[in-house]
């Protein structure tokens, strides 16, 4: 991976560099970039199901974190701040594709039907497809759901820093995971495929 | 040419091995986090994205105060 901080500038460069570039240059920018690009990338690829969408969703999260960095206050991490950008911006994407509706309904329905799945360990092979598994699993839960579990998955953040970034209390995030880790999990076991159900398949199960 | 009983004995340990690499490679999670968390860490940004987002900030104007100066003491 090509580094971004201590990027070599070309001489003939230099002289039309403008101090954003100094900026992006210097070791601050860069090391914030290096530090949250891949957690930020993950929550924009796994709520927005595109690589390609989420690409664009991370690049304009850093750059609108640029464009306000004046209105950024300190008073929370430089992550929670960068995480609020994304949900945002995740969110209005996916307002503006109309996923909401499709997926409530999946939910109950998995949930009247596997209630007891979410508690067991998940087993699952280490494949080229287990991202693709997560990926779809996700999908088919309602964006709440997805956001908490993404979010709580980050070891960085607190119960109380994930009701913020919500805008919920702690205690509420903790009931509602509750039930996000079960949809969750009898949905992952529904998307397992039969040769990977024999192999993964808990001895006595 | 083989003889039959030498190539069925080739078959079942090629699907031996097939099945042994396939245990190695089960995991199990305890929870989701731990299932999303391997999968954050097997989930990298793609690297020419930060050449994209240092050439967008490269167009934009320059910050007239920057936060990271605030946050790492540096700011004059």
């Amino acid at each position: 991976m090509d580094s971004v901080v201590g990027i070599d500038i070309p001489v003939d460069a230099a002289e039309t560099m403008r101090a954003s570039e100094e900026t992006w240059s210097s070791p601050e920018f860069g090391a914030i970039y290096e530090q949250h690009s891949q957690p930020i990338y993950y929550l924009t690829l796994r709520m927005l199901s595109d690589p390609a969408q989420a690409q664009d969703a991370t690049h304009d999260v850093f750059l609108k974190a640029f464009r306000n960095m004046r209105q950024f206050r300190g008073e929370s991490s430089v992550k929670t701040w960068l995480y609020r950008i994304a949900i945002n911006h995740c969110q209005n994407l996916l307002k503006s594709w109309n996923h909401r509706v499709m997926v409530t309904n999946v939910d109950e329905a998995v949930w009247d039907h596997a209630p007891a799945r979410g508690d067991s360990p998940l087993r699952a092979l280490e494949t080229a497809e287990l991202g693709e598994r997560i990926q779809k699993t996700l999908a088919r839960l309602p964006e709440e759901y997805r956001l908490l579990l993404l979010l709580i998955a980050d070891q960085e953040l607190s119960y109380e820093q994930v009701g913020t970034l919500t805008g919920q209390s702690a205690d509420a995030v903790r009931g509602k995971l509750h039930r996000a880790r079960k949809v969750f999990a009898a949905i992952f076991h529904q998307t397992e495929k039969p040769h990977e159900a024999a192999i993964t398949k808990t001895p006595g199960a | 040419m083989k003889p039959l009983s030498q190539k069925l004995q080739e078959l079942k340990e090629q699907e031996l091995a097939q099945q042994h690499v396939q245990q190695q490679t089960t995991r199990e999670f305890g929870c989701v986090e731990e299932l999303l968390r391997h999968d954050a860490a097997q989930t990298p940004a793609p690297p020419e994205l930060a050449a994209r987002v240092r050439d967008s900030v490269a167009n934009e104007p320059a910050p007239k105060t920057g936060w990271w100066r605030r946050l790492f003491g540096g700011e004059s």
